[in-house]
């Protein structure tokens, strides 16, 4: 059976640590703007949430892109970007429902997204409080998950629009 | 720029003159990272070289210099703590202060290490960097603002992926133990910090998300190290409470130990401790959530909120604060702590200083002093009279009537009112002691005596002397060869414990370690973080050449105090602590004479290789730590 992250926002403490270990994972280089997870947070407010992939049914980010250069990796059954057909426009990071893709144009030119480090996400090692975790892809686990995303982008739209 | 490239920091420093408005970069190679390891080590050096002795607090002489560890914005647990250095409004001298939060990160994450802010404004300015963008811009609309609506109104204007430093009103009005906020509720408290800025006119400063990235010299063995970080983290007893209950889980601790010092150092231990403490708070249903630092899977800080005192939501109190505004000054009211540490935190006040000062305005009254005060604040200011409490925190940021003396510090305000009261003034050399019984926990007081911060805890902190741990006790043998020496109330070991941790300290502020991992939890040891600093940087370093650079460190900080003055007769306690007995729950009596003190301070500077006499450096050890440009200093107070 796949496997998958399982978010539960309201444990995250807004560390950062998963972004850098995904980052210098994959790049050899930390920093959050190359990391394939994203924390938001409103830092007064101490409210934190992590935004993963979750590899949606449909793929919005797959649809909207003008040159199809996202597939579905058939490994992992997650997104996958061809970068030889990325035109780095953009238009999948705003795409996806969950602000999961990491797409800032002056640390990297193409958009960034969950490949669950090929089926060991090192995040979820580094999480001690527990928001991330790795879990069998039941379909009871399938929709908790999106109905935990869904929660958490509601955190997330809350914050932006509390800063308009 | 001297010595190979850097990994695992930029090799920049970000020179920003608020005077001249000039803004430039100044680079450094591996020489420096060698010799200092990082942001604390390098910041002391930079100090050295630029914050000459005859320099004032308050001019724009004085240098604040702002670095992230040598570890930040890498993926190592726990090292995202930033070091801020200047010369201190309350001690007149050199200051180093440490502060959590996100900063550190995104200063990195920017392109530098370390932020020197030069100078001093006419008008009130912030700075927005945004990588190799750095403005300096006017902040009519953000001075007088406290730190939480100053924060939010930057967000708005920059959006949520920054992160500021900021001042709050406190340092607006050069209040001496004003503080430096990051993260909005993450302080470099003590030393009046925040009063320094506020001098320069600069509200704050805020960070852009930042593009820049970290560049590891074996990436993936740092990574292997890291997760092995990690699993030392989980596994570690003290650091699993911490993580549960918060700093605030040491309350009932040194309540036990009699070393939780209540209504201003009279009484060590308090039936009431158990409110002022972190098994408390999520009892009592205070906690929220955990907050963690950048980088910290622990995440002792606490998101708490209570629907008294107008509804507050917030984070902390830390154990300083709990015990400060707690059992400090009579205070078993938890919501009544909470709502003091949010006004503490936005108006940006120590509050560990703040609770000195509070207290010391309740004993005085006691005692007849300030009578006139219960007029002014239409209340007595009597032990655990929260309403008086809150008017005074009230006057102090505002410098309003007895707020413009107390807003001084302890050392300047006793004085003023009446020598005698000095004797309930728990300070010395200008800061406000911690909060911890210095009577009975011993390398705490030696400690505290040399201390270039002044009687404080976050500079060396002798955790393990109390032995709480397993740990703790086997570290306890290590340094000394005796086990049996952890615990309170002893003399023995003490100079060989302090200097271990001295040395500890100095390396792990340098990377960017938060203390709790090296030397109160003990996930990381001197030998793992050579290792870590080996995998970062690619400058070989072992174990004993890491802890040299920490002697290196702690030396040279003390060789930059006897530049500015620093004599024997300041390594000293305040007056309470060395003259007035305390009892604990048993009818013990302690106190830490001169004599025993001095006792112990002679046999730390035989281990240091330091004059006895004057407390100095001897010059054949600062060649050997090559130290060479302090050593005209050191001969001219030595007399060779």
């Amino acid at each position: 059976m796949a496997l998958g992250i399982l978010v539960d926002a309201e444990k995250c403490t807004g560390c950062h640590l998963c972004e850098l270990v995904c980052s210098t994972y994959h790049f050899g280089k930390s920093s959050t703007s190359l990391a394939r997870i994203v924390v938001y947070k409103d830092k007064a407010l101490a409210t934190f949430v992590p935004a993963v992939c979750v590899s949606c049914p449909n793929m919005p980010c797959a649809s909207v892109c003008p040159t199809g250069a996202i597939i579905r990796d058939p490994d992992t059954e997650m997104p996958k970007v061809i970068i030889e057909k990325c035109t780095s426009c953009g238009e999948c990071a705003k795409a996806c429902p969950y602000k999961a893709i990491n797409f800032t144009k002056s640390a990297y030119s193409y958009p960034l997204i969950c490949d669950l480090c090929g089926g060991d996400p090192q995040c979820v090692k580094v999480c001690w409080p527990g928001a991330l975790k790795l879990v069998e892809l039941t379909k009871e686990v399938m929709r908790e998950r999106l109905v935990l995303a869904a929660k958490a982008l509601s955190k997330v739209k809350e914050i932006e629009s509390r800063y308009g | 720029m001297r010595g190979m490239a850097v990994y695992s920091v930029h090799g920049r420093i970000l020179h920003i003159d608020l005077s001249s408005r000039k803004i430039w970069v100044e680079k450094y190679g591996s020489d420096l990272l060698r010799e200092y390891i990082g942001s604390r080590g390098i910041q002391a050096r930079l100090y050295w070289d630029t914050v000459k002795p005859e320099v004032r607090p308050f001019s724009p002489e004085n240098v604040v210099f702002i670095g992230a560890g040598t570890f930040t914005a890498t993926p190592m647990p726990s090292a995202g703590r930033t070091t801020v250095t200047f010369k201190s409004p309350a001690t007149g001298r050199y200051f180093k202060a440490s502060v959590g939060g996100d900063f550190g990160i995104k200063l990195k994450l920017n392109g530098y290490d370390i932020i020197a802010i030069r100078g001093a404004s006419e008008e009130p300015v912030y700075i927005y960097i945004e990588d190799d963008h750095v403005d300096i811009l006017p902040a009519k609309d953000l001075w007088g603002l406290d730190v939480r609506t100053a924060h939010a109104k930057l967000v708005r204007k920059y959006g949520i992926h920054i992160d500021t430093l900021l001042i709050g009103p406190a340092g607006e009005r050069l209040v001496k133990y004003a503080s430096i906020n990051t993260s909005v509720y993450n302080v470099a408290a003590r030393g009046g910090g925040g009063a320094v800025l506020g001098y320069k006119k600069l509200k704050g400063i805020v960070l852009s998300k930042g593009s820049r990235s970290v560049v590891l010299y074996d990436p993936r063995r740092y990574l292997e190290l890291s997760m092995k970080v990690v699993k030392n983290i989980m596994n570690d007893e003290a650091l699993v409470g911490t993580a549960k209950f918060g700093t605030a889980s040491g309350t009932m601790g040194l309540d036990r130990t009699n070393t939780l010092p209540n209504y201003n150092f009279r009484k060590p231990y308090w039936e009431h401790a158990y409110k002022n403490s972190g098994e408390y708070y999520v009892e009592a249903g205070y906690l929220v959530g955990r907050v963690g630092c950048g980088q910290c899977i622990v995440s002792c800080h606490r998101h708490t909120r209570t629907s008294k005192y107008g509804g507050v939501d917030t984070v902390g109190p830390e154990y300083e604060t709990s015990n400060a505004l707690g059992g400090n000054i009579g205070n078993a009211d938890t919501d009544a702590l909470i709502k003091m540490n949010d006004l503490a935190n936005i108006y940006g006040l120590d509050t560990i200083s703040l609770g000195g000062v509070i207290a010391w305005v309740m004993e005085s009254y006691e005692k007849g002093y300030l009578r006139e005060v219960k007029d002014e604040l239409g209340t007595e200011p009597v032990w655990g009279n929260i309403e008086a409490a809150m008017k005074l925190i009230d006057k102090i940021v505002r410098r309003d009537g007895i707020g413009d003396l107390l807003a001084e510090g302890l050392a300047v305000a006793c004085r003023r009112v009446d020598d005698e009261t000095c004797k309930w003034a728990v300070q010395a050399r200008g800061l406000e002691h911690s909060r911890v019984e210095t009577r009975i926990a011993r390398a705490y007081a030696l400690a505290f005596a040399l201390n270039p911060r002044g009687p404080d805890h976050l500079h060396t902190e002798t955790f393990a002397e109390f032995g709480f741990t397993e740990d703790s006790k086997k570290l306890i043998e290590r340094i000394t060869g005796h086990r049996e020496w952890a615990g309170v109330g002893k003399n023995e070991g003490r100079p060989e414990i302090v200097a271990w941790h001295e040395e500890m300290y100095a390396v792990t502020d340098s990377v960017g370690f938060c203390a709790f991992i090296t030397t109160a939890g003990f996930a990381v040891d001197e030998f793992l973080m050579s290792e870590l600093f080996e995998a970062a940087t690619g400058i070989p370093m072992n174990a004993e050449e890491l802890v040299r650079a920490g002697e290196r460190i702690i030396t040279l900080e003390r060789m930059i105090q006897v530049r500015e003055g620093r004599t024997r007769k300041d390594d000293n306690l305040p007056w309470r602590i060395t003259h007035e007995k305390v009892r604990t729950r048993d009818g013990k009596e302690y106190v830490i004479t001169e004599e025993e003190l001095n006792e112990m301070l002679d046999k730390y500077f035989e281990l240091r290789g330091w004059d006895k006499k004057t407390g100095v450096p001897l010059p054949n050890k600062l060649k050997e730590l090559n130290l060479e440009f302090t050593i005209p200093i050191a001969q001219k107070v030595l007399g060779t």
